[in-house]
């Protein structure tokens, strides 16, 4: 077991195809085919993919899902590509972006040891006039992300553009999406479920991408032939939610990670690392927490079983964890390792901390879509309103399960009541006795 | 690494920068991203605004009421390459007034997310209604001039309208003799603004290159660098080729040539609206946001004081600069508006390293796009078919045709990630000329708007002069092609102005 291969001895041996080799910085690395760049870094321990647009802060992949958008790179010459979302293809060229020697030993990040107190963008310079303009000059050097990439030189045929009516669209194959999809399919309603992600399911759209709610009808989809421009009767909102990072002093450290990155690279049989430290935050609403207990034991559960030793579990309890620690108070950087420290001063060093919490609603679409969204904190993030049933004052718009800002097990149930009440409300319209 | 507690990885904004923020009496959401920067990365916001809402929430809890909203969410939702839209081809998305309409377009604006803090002056001897780059400007000129009770209204955050919301481009390149004097003056005054108002405006002058596709634009360009250069502006006619040699990668081959002035730029339109409001505020003037003007009052046909959602304020003379919405303040006084709004959509791109050094834009189709100094690729474009009015939402027919525009022009940008699309509101006069001046009919009742969507550029120099002639009644023959007498019957035309862009 090499320190820094984080990869699992038995997902190797499983392995048949010949491995795919990945230039990370001039450096070949073997990947597995089609595993996610992020994890193929994360197996050879390399946890600094890049470095932050104002401090150069250095920064790893936190939810592992393309939503926060910390691991960006450039990929095969396309700049600010998410490593956790782009596949590991043989003979890619992949390296950090807006780095001086690379995201490990960037030298520009003397900007964050400089500026300890902050760069206050808004004032900085501005008593001369002279040295204002220069400040413009360096800071238009020094922002700025990835590179303007080559333009495509083969013309590569256009996209299909198709567009579509379904009965029922339903964004999101996760509990609750496809417990709706069921019942209304059920019910003899045509229903479309479009996943972002990749799905096995006959049923469900994969690699089907909602990008966005257009002038009152259409649901423009990013699919990998092209664009799809849906109109529905009705449109179910079951696309889950967001991982928040932890509300700390140092909660950008590379090796702070998210529940579903852990678990990204586990599917993979990659570890987050050899010693890994369990924090969640205090949860007030009891469904909220009692889920979020559900799933640290079955983290804390795969974890023990592919060797890791969870050295601490702060603010939770987990099976297999050596100790039990307060809630997580800051996390300081000691490369190649991190310490994740208690309210209290007791430090726990790791390689990774897996900070697991409720995700929040992904509330986009429903604003756009007209529903009204408050923050609610007993969830901590933006809820789509709605009634029981899922309902939004948006004439046929539900939301369903985590989007609705219900806790994870309840997911499915709630699936299955909105699909009930999509079908009956459908019936209701086919009989005329709705507008 | 130094111990931060980061709130939006994305643009590495710090708990302490937002408590910052909220210390600078900004308790709204809208107002904190714009002030910060929170939220405006490539992740839009998917892992801070959760929290930026929950700060905002505990430290509001006495003041305001217990909801809070979060920013617009813009879309796309994730982040599409250019290449992507442009090739799509969806005419067929529009088939007219018979396609299924299953949702109704009338969607209730959010209210303002924090209730107005403080209150207002029971009277006031200017009330600007309009808390834009016009209004906010005017009052700190007025206040520099002496003219310090000062009350400058704005319904709902500031930099909700047109100013927040343009693309930041300023140039000299006009085809009126009056604009280009003013432009002149206004540039020359950005180039020392941030230390005036104390706050960086990233002014970057990389100029301006102006492309002609057609014949009869040719000429025009000709006719109008010649004017430009007998006012001392060093613009110059480029063939095609030289117009590559100024941006490279361009494409030039439907190109007849082009015009560039070098010494026009972009800035950041969001620090200036707050550059200048703090600026006044420390003169003695009283900026109210989240106030709503809800009728005018008139004593024997002159103005006396204005009723707004927080009360009776009297005042002796009123300002319109509402921009897009100045055609309701004109009717609270029975003038009947000869400006109308009309939707204008931007976008931008992920952020990049320098690639680009000017605002390039056809002259025809109104297609203009830059590099903020921040990186991003930010570009908007005209569509013939808007109708007048006031809406302010986003279309998938303009992401498809910026992302058609943008990738014919300059073909590396096929590949680069479009990351969020608006829109504002242009605010169009019939002569494509500003109104500014004391309405005939309403004795103390001031026109300053009909910008057609290039007022932010002008306000620098166009505000200092409207504040003098306020301050002390004194004539200034630069805004006289600018008054709205020039409507009335029989008054002389005043020339029409052709480079309105987008």
């Amino acid at each position: 077991m090499a320190h820094g291969f984080r990869r699992l001895e038995v997902a190797a041996q499983f392995t048949e195809a010949p491995p795919a080799w990945v230039l990370w910085e001039g450096r070949a690395l073997a990947a597995r085919p089609g595993e996610p760049l992020a994890v193929t870094l994360l197996a050879h321990g390399i946890y600094t993919l890049g470095r932050s647009g104002k401090y150069h802060r250095p920064r790893g992949m936190f939810c592992g899902a393309g939503s926060c958008g910390q691991c960006v790179m450039q990929v095969d010459g396309l700049p600010s590509t998410r490593a956790c979302l782009a596949t590991a293809s043989h003979r890619s060229v992949v390296r950090s972006q807006n780095t001086l020697g690379g995201a490990h030993y960037d030298l520009l990040g003397i900007v964050d040891r400089l500026f300890v107190r902050g760069l206050d963008h808004h004032h900085l310079m501005t008593h001369s006039t002279w040295l204002n303009r220069l400040t413009v000059m360096v800071t238009r050097q020094l922002a700025g992300q990835g590179r303007l990439p080559e333009p495509k030189l083969s013309n590569t045929p256009a996209p299909l553009v198709r567009q579509e009516r379904v009965g029922v669209a339903v964004v999101g194959a996760g509990p609750a999406g496809l417990a709706a999809a069921q019942i209304t399919r059920g019910h003899g309603l045509d229903t479309a479920v479009f996943e972002a992600q990749t799905s096995t399911f006959s049923e469900v759209r994969g690699d089907h991408r909602v990008v966005g709610f257009y002038d009152d009808r259409i649901l423009l989809v990013r699919t990998c032939s092209g664009m799809l421009a849906v109109t529905a009767d009705v449109i179910v909102l079951a696309n889950g939610g967001y991982e928040q990072p932890p509300a700390c002093v140092g909660n950008d450290a590379p090796g702070v990670m998210g529940r579903k990155a852990a678990l990204l690279a586990l599917r993979h049989g990659v570890v987050p690392g050899w010693r890994v430290v369990l924090a969640a935050p205090e949860i007030a609403d009891a469904a909220h927490h009692a889920a979020n207990n559900q799933a640290i034991t079955l983290l804390a559960e795969q974890l023990g079983a592919a060797g890791v030793s969870i050295i601490a579990s702060m603010g939770c309890s987990a099976p297999f964890a050596q100790m039990a620690g307060g809630a997580l108070a800051r996390v300081t950087s000691q490369a190649p390792h991190l310490n994740a420290w208690t309210h209290d001063g007791d430090m726990f060093p790791c390689d990774a901390l897996v900070w697991c919490a409720p995700e929040v609603p992904a509330y986009e679409l429903a604003a756009q879509l007209g529903v009204d969204v408050l923050f609610d904190p007993k969830v901590g993030g933006f809820v789509p309103s709605h009634d029981a049933q899922g309902a939004t004052r948006r004439d046929g718009v539900f939301v369903a399960g985590k989007a609705a800002g219900l806790a994870a097990h309840a997911s499915y149930e709630h699936g299955k009541l909105v699909g009930t009440t999509v079908a009956r409300r459908m019936r209701l319209v086919s009989e005329g006795m709705l507008a | 690494m130094t111990e931060r507690d980061i709130v939006c990885a994305c643009e590495d904004v710090t708990l302490a920068d937002l408590e910052a923020a909220l210390d600078q009496g900004l308790t709204d959401m809208e107002s904190i991203k714009r002030y910060t920067g929170l939220a405006t990365g490539i992740c839009q916001g998917k892992s801070c605004l959760p929290r930026l809402a929950a700060q905002v929430r505990q430290r509001t809890r006495h003041t305001s009421p217990q909801v809070v909203r979060p920013t617009t969410p813009r879309p796309p939702v994730t982040p599409i390459r250019l290449g992507e839209l442009a090739d799509a081809s969806l005419p067929h998305l529009y088939p007219g007034p018979h396609a299924p309409l299953l949702f109704n377009p009338k969607v209730a604006r959010f209210a303002p997310p924090m209730g107005a803090q403080g209150s207002l002056p029971k009277r006031a001897s200017v009330v600007i209604v309009g808390g834009g780059v016009m209004g906010l400007a005017t009052a700190y000129h007025l206040a520099r001039c002496g003219v310090k009770d000062v009350l400058v209204l704005e319904r709902d955050y500031l930099n909700a309208g047109a100013s927040g919301r343009n693309g930041g481009g300023i140039r000299m390149q006009w085809s009126t003799p009056a604009m280009i004097d003013l432009m002149k003056e206004s540039i020359g005054t950005c180039r020392s603004l941030a230390r005036e108002l104390r706050i960086n405006i990233w002014l970057r002058q990389g100029g301006y290159l102006f492309l002609s596709r057609r014949d009869k634009d040719m000429a025009a360009a000709t006719e109008r660098v010649a004017l430009q250069n007998s006012l001392g502006v060093n613009s110059r006619v480029l063939t095609p080729a030289a117009c590559a040699k100024v941006v490279p990668g361009l494409t030039v081959t439907d190109v007849l040539g082009g015009t560039f002035n070098a010494d026009d730029g972009v800035i950041f339109p969001w620090p200036f609206l707050y550059g200048y409001a703090e600026r006044a505020r420390a003169l003695g003037a009283h900026i109210a946001p989240f106030t709503a003007v809800e009728n005018i009052a008139l004593q024997n046909g002159r103005i006396c004081g204005v009723y707004t959602s927080r009360g009776y304020v009297a005042c002796d003379r009123l300002i319109n600069a509402a921009a897009a919405w100045s055609r309701d303040i004109s009717g609270m006084v029975g003038i009947e508006a000869k400006n109308h709004p009309a939707r204008h959509e931007i976008m931008v791109t992920e952020s990049l390293k320098p690639c680009l050094e000017p605002l390039v834009s056809e002259v025809d189709s109104g297609l203009y796009f830059s590099q903020s100094l921040r990186g991003e690729i930010v570009a908007g474009m005209g569509d013939p078919t808007e109708p007048e009015e006031l809406q302010m939402r986003s279309s998938l027919r303009f992401a498809k045709r910026i992302s058609r525009a943008l990738c014919h022009r300059f073909r590396a940008l096929g590949q680069v990630q479009f990351v969020r699309q608006w829109a504002g509101c242009y605010d169009l006069t019939p002569d494509g000329n500003p109104i500014v001046g004391e309405e005939p009919a309403v004795p103390g009742f001031f026109q300053l708007n009909g910008f057609v969507g290039h007022g932010f550029m002008l306000a620098p120099a166009l505000t200092r002069r409207f504040a003098h002639f306020l301050a002390h009644d004194t004539h200034d023959a630069a805004l006289d092609t600018f008054t709205p007498r020039r409507f009335a019957p029989g008054a002389p035309p005043v020339p029409h102005e052709t480079m309105i862009i987008g």
